[in-house]
């Protein structure tokens, strides 16, 4: 035996056993670098992890998280529509919204993923993409209309982007979703109002009331709803609210207002004397007030007074010349007293207004059927203008190279 | 009142904000008032996908195959009323005599088409004459017509005229009267002695055309149009027959009410509810009013232009007669959407225009309402004409006041008329003394223009007021009887003492919905009908104004010609007596002077022929 062994370690080494011995080697460097990579493979994040990476990042690097995001797409083995979604997020945070409309193009079913549709909708009204914002809200549909934080969004995108019926169709659909809530009457209502549909904002005006307000704001839009109920000629309904409102004393500057009020509304109602009185007390402590003085006008004249009716409207419409009403009495009065001259002066001031009041609505109805038209847009600032609502004209004028 | 405008919002929280600012910004502008029409457009020219089209052939021959026809197609229609009137009461002003009066007829607009044409909206009239001069009342209604075709076109449907056989009976006389052949698509209806051969003729107007009647005076009708000039084309409504230039010879007002293109198709809706309709009439430009001189009823001139007739009304109702007490006549025009308009006669077939400036061309504030029908009567007893309009919904019917130095003061608050009307869009109405108590009372009807869009049902309630000594009216609707219980669909009507007691009757013309004959149940016990004839004046004596004594004050009443709604009113006046004793009436004609009538007698009618007093 032991010569065996001797014979052993002394005689070279036989060629099969060095290629056993190699392979041996190989096969350890391979099972080696196999453990590593298997090892490495296993530490890499996986596309989830990259996204919740990209997640925890977005705010503080979104370049970062933006990189981790395109890795977890090229990760991912299934469809990866949140991460598309949150990487367009994280492009409009980066305030590339081009990048972000166009790669969102490229998702394939973005509503599988509601909420993260909802909160990609949320970034893009942040970022001022309103187009986009909208487009987004329109494809996550049911999820956006019964979330009523969501729908509140939508509702501020289609007003931002001037879609105002739109903005009237999801006022309604917030109305059933949060019945009770006075948001969306309210919304509704000013677009009627601000496009001439009195009726139509008064309905709105009424629902707002018939919910919950503090008493302040409830007063406040009470008073909005007079001042419409009044301009409508709805008298018995407008003395209703009024009565209400000089109950609630709000505040003096309030009470002030809605004395004004009360006075056209005696007026109106054929109590000329106890309208005089309301509109002297309010001229002494006001004397500039050219409502006040208006109705002063209107009553020395249904008193037979031309003169003195002619010397407060006067000075009406010196302070305030697109005062239509104002015009109109005026050249009656100036009439009455045989001056036809003057009094055509005014009456012509007053039917050219009133003529402005009907070309500013045909114009805006023509623009609710093409309204992409320019020309309609800068012709609506233009009259309103004319008009001396300068803040509309200047609202027409913005919007004129929207498109 | 606050001139700024409306306050301009940005974001949908700031038009929250916006409206709990407001009482330092908002006040009320006036000029929302026409929104109500605002329909957007939903479709202009839309060959895409073009409606369903029920064209209903105008039948040529058969008048009565014409009305089965078309109340079948009235059964089919959604909006005839299924309200059932309340059961009649002792005290009530008027009884439904339709079912007995042998009368059966509908008005149709044409809307089974459903092209929701403006054309549809305007509505029928209906003309009180004695056509046979028999001394009873006749009826002649108009038909409408039919909306079809490719490319869309109307066809007339035939009028109806019944003939009073008395005791509540008439006899359907279309054919007999030479009337059953179809018109143009007919709307209104006046008539006048425009050939003063003594006998009624009649003018119905429509689209395209307007047609003159004239009678032959053997029981018949034949028409005239082209032969005597009145060709012209257009959508034509009320009519009137003032002798403008004092020559003897009616003269022809006719109001033009918009332009529009039939094949246009346009129609109109509510986009948030998916609803077609008819457009707002502020879609469409005025058509110009149409004055034609009387060439001695041989052939009519139109002298429009020269005589200052202006083109920028849309104009629905017109009355004539003299309204400054100037001895000429003047012409009010009740124009939708628009100004309404006074010419003010020189005499010489001129005016002046004074819509404006006399404070009747709009409300109080000088804002033009939608304005239908229209009458002229001495409402207060002060011995002068006063105005009453009906508007369209959310506007107020307007009561004007003479104030004598041609001007007008807005009296609708201060006499009870305001609000009760304000929701319904405002057509027939008429000054009548129903309850023969010398102050004139007041009826107004109601229907909506649109199908589905308005803010209004499309049915509506009629009203009516009392005169309460010339200081207030009282709503009497609930009195008015069952017809005034249910809502309709009216349009023109017109008033008449159809059975001869003594008290003005009324013929309602509603849209796809029978006509309606109302007997007036308040007979006076003591009563005299007054008619006048001119000779110098044209026959009708348009302009002439009546007096008499009753209980110690003056009845005023002035003749005129058009007034209500697309009608014609009997020319003859009712006055209350106190006993049966004869009376003497003052008559001052057209040209100023007064003649004295006496020894008129009771219970009858008293045919006064200018010239011919103390004869």
């Amino acid at each position: 035996m032991t010569n065996t062994s001797e014979s052993l370690s002394t005689e070279p080494i036989p060629a099969s056993r060095s290629v056993a011995r190699l392979i041996v080697w190989i096969a350890a460097i391979l099972i080696t670098a196999g453990i590593v990579v298997v090892f490495v493979i296993l530490l890499q994040p996986s596309s989830e992890q990259q996204l919740a990476q990209a997640l925890l990042m977005e705010a503080s690097d979104p370049h970062q998280a933006l990189n981790l995001l395109d890795s977890s797409i090229h990760a991912s083995r299934g469809n990866p529509v949140k991460a598309q979604l949150v990487r367009c997020r994280v492009l409009l945070l980066l305030r590339r919204p081009d990048e972000a409309v166009a790669s969102f193009q490229r998702i394939d079913r973005p509503g599988d993923e509601p909420e993260e549709l909802l909160r990609l909708a949320h970034a893009a009204n942040v970022a001022k993409s309103f187009s986009f914002a909208q487009r987004l809200f329109e494809v996550t549909g049911s999820a956006a209309l019964s979330n009523p934080v969501a729908l509140r969004e939508w509702i501020d995108v289609v007003y931002q982007q001037e879609d105002r019926s739109e903005t009237i169709r999801l006022c309604r659909e917030y109305g059933k979703l949060v019945p009770g809530e006075a948001f969306p009457w309210l919304v509704s209502a000013s677009i009627h109002h601000e496009n001439n549909s009195g009726s139509l904002a008064i309905e709105d005006y009424r629902e707002a009331l018939r919910c919950k307000l503090p008493e302040a704001e409830a007063a406040r839009v009470r008073y909005q709803l007079v001042a419409l109920l009044m301009e409508r000629g709805d008298i018995p309904e407008a003395r209703q609210h009024c009565d209400i409102l000089l109950k609630a004393s709000v505040d003096a500057n309030s009470n002030e207002l809605v004395a004004l009020i009360n006075a056209e509304l005696m007026f109106r109602e054929g109590h000329f004397e106890e309208s005089m009185e309301i509109i002297e007390r309010l001229l002494k402590s006001n004397p500039n007030s050219t409502v006040a003085l208006m109705i002063r006008g209107f009553l020395h004249f249904e008193a037979g007074k031309f003169s003195a009716a002619i010397e407060d409207l006067q000075t009406v419409v010196q302070k305030d010349p697109y005062n239509q009403r104002a015009h109109y009495k005026l050249g009656q009065a100036l009439q009455k007293t045989q001056q036809p001259d003057a009094a055509a002066i005014h009456f012509r001031r007053s039917e050219e207004l009133i003529g402005l009041s009907s070309e500013i609505m045909v114009a805006r109805n023509l623009l609710a059927n093409q309204p992409g038209d320019r020309t309609l847009r800068q012709r609506l600032a233009e009259l309103n203008e004319r008009r001396g609502d300068f803040r509309e004209a200047a609202r027409w004028r913005q919007m004129i190279n929207r498109p | 009142m606050d001139h700024n405008g409306s306050p301009r919002i940005c974001s949908p929280e700031k038009a929250c904000q916006r409206v709990l600012k407001l009482m330092t910004c908002a006040l009320p502008r006036v000029f929302g008032l026409y929104v109500l029409m605002a329909f957007s457009q939903v479709s202009c020219n839309s060959s895409s996908s073009p409606p369903k089209v029920n064209y209903v052939s105008p039948p040529q021959d058969s008048p009565k195959e014409s009305k089965s026809d078309s109340t079948a197609a009235a059964q089919s229609l959604p909006e005839t009323s299924s309200v059932i009137p309340r059961p009649s009461r002792p005290d009530d002003w008027f009884e439904d005599v339709t079912d007995r009066s042998g009368i059966k007829f509908t008005y149709r607009n044409g809307r089974e088409s459903e092209k929701y044409t403006l054309l549809e909206s305007v509505g029928g009239g209906v003309a009180l004459l004695d056509f046979d001069c028999d001394g009873d009342l006749d009826i002649f209604a108009t038909g409408g017509g039919t909306i079809g075709g490719n490319p869309v076109a109307t066809a007339g449907l035939p009028p109806a005229f019944y003939r009073n056989d008395g005791a509540w009976k008439f006899v359907d006389v279309t054919t007999e009267v030479g009337l059953a052949k179809a018109m143009d698509y007919s709307i209104g209806c006046s008539c006048s002695d425009f050939n003063r051969d003594g006998f009624p003729d009649l003018l119905v107007t429509g689209y395209p055309r307007c047609r003159l009647y004239q009678n032959t005076g053997r029981g018949g009708f034949e028409e005239v149009s082209t032969q005597v000039g009145l060709g012209f084309e257009g959508l034509h409504t009320a009519s009137a027959w003032p002798d403008v230039n004092e020559d003897g010879w009616p003269d022809l007002f006719v109001a033009g009410y918009v332009t529009f293109d039939l094949k246009e198709g346009r129609k109109c809706g509510d986009d948030l509810r998916k609803i077609k309709d008819i457009c707002g009439i502020w879609q469409y430009p005025s058509a110009p009013d149409r004055l034609f001189l009387n060439r001695q009823g041989k052939c009519f001139e139109e002298i429009s232009q020269q005589a200052g007739i202006r083109t920028d009304g849309k104009g629905l109702g017109v009355v004539a007669t003299d309204l400054n007490d100037d001895g000429h006549i003047d012409i009010y025009v009740a124009n939708d959407f628009t100004t309404n308009h006074l010419y003010l006669g020189k005499g010489d077939a001129t005016f002046r225009e004074v819509g404006l400036i006399s404070g009747v061309a709009s409300d109080e504030f000088g804002v033009p309402q939608g304005s239908m029908g229209v009458d002229i009567g001495d409402y207060d007893g002060d011995g002068r004409g006063d105005i009453f309009v009906t508007n369209y919904q959310l506007e107020d019917n307007i009561l004007y006041r003479n104030q004598g130095d041609e001007s007008f003061q807005v009296r609708t608050g201060p006499a009870g008329l305001r609000d009760t009307c304000r929701p319904y869009v405002g057509f027939g109405t008429g000054w009548v003394d129903f309850d023969s108590d010398g102050w004139l009372d007041l009826f107004v009807l109601n229907g909506h223009v649109m199908y589905h869009t308005g803010h209004s049902p499309y049915e509506q309630p009629s009203f009516l007021y009392r005169n309460d000594a010339g200081k207030r009216f009282e709503n009497l609707t609930d009195r008015g009887g069952p017809y005034f219980s249910v809502p309709h669909v009216a349009r023109g009507a017109a008033v008449g003492d159809l059975d001869g007691d003594g008290a003005d009757d009324m013929v309602i013309v509603h849209q796809n919905a029978p006509v309606t004959i109302l007997r007036n149940k308040l007979t006076p016990k003591h009563w005299i009908c007054i008619e006048l004839r001119g000779t110098k004046s044209e026959p009708y004596a348009c302009g002439a104004v009546v007096t008499i004594e009753y209980q110690g004050r003056k009845l005023v009443r002035q003749l005129k010609s058009g007034a209500g709604y697309l009608s014609q009113f009997d020319r003859r006046i009712l006055f209350p007596m106190e006993n049966d004793e004869p009376i003497s009436c003052d008559v001052r004609w057209l040209d100023g002077r007064h003649e004295q009538f006496t020894n008129l007698q009771p219970q009858k009618t008293n045919l006064l022929i200018e010239g011919e007093a103390g004869k």
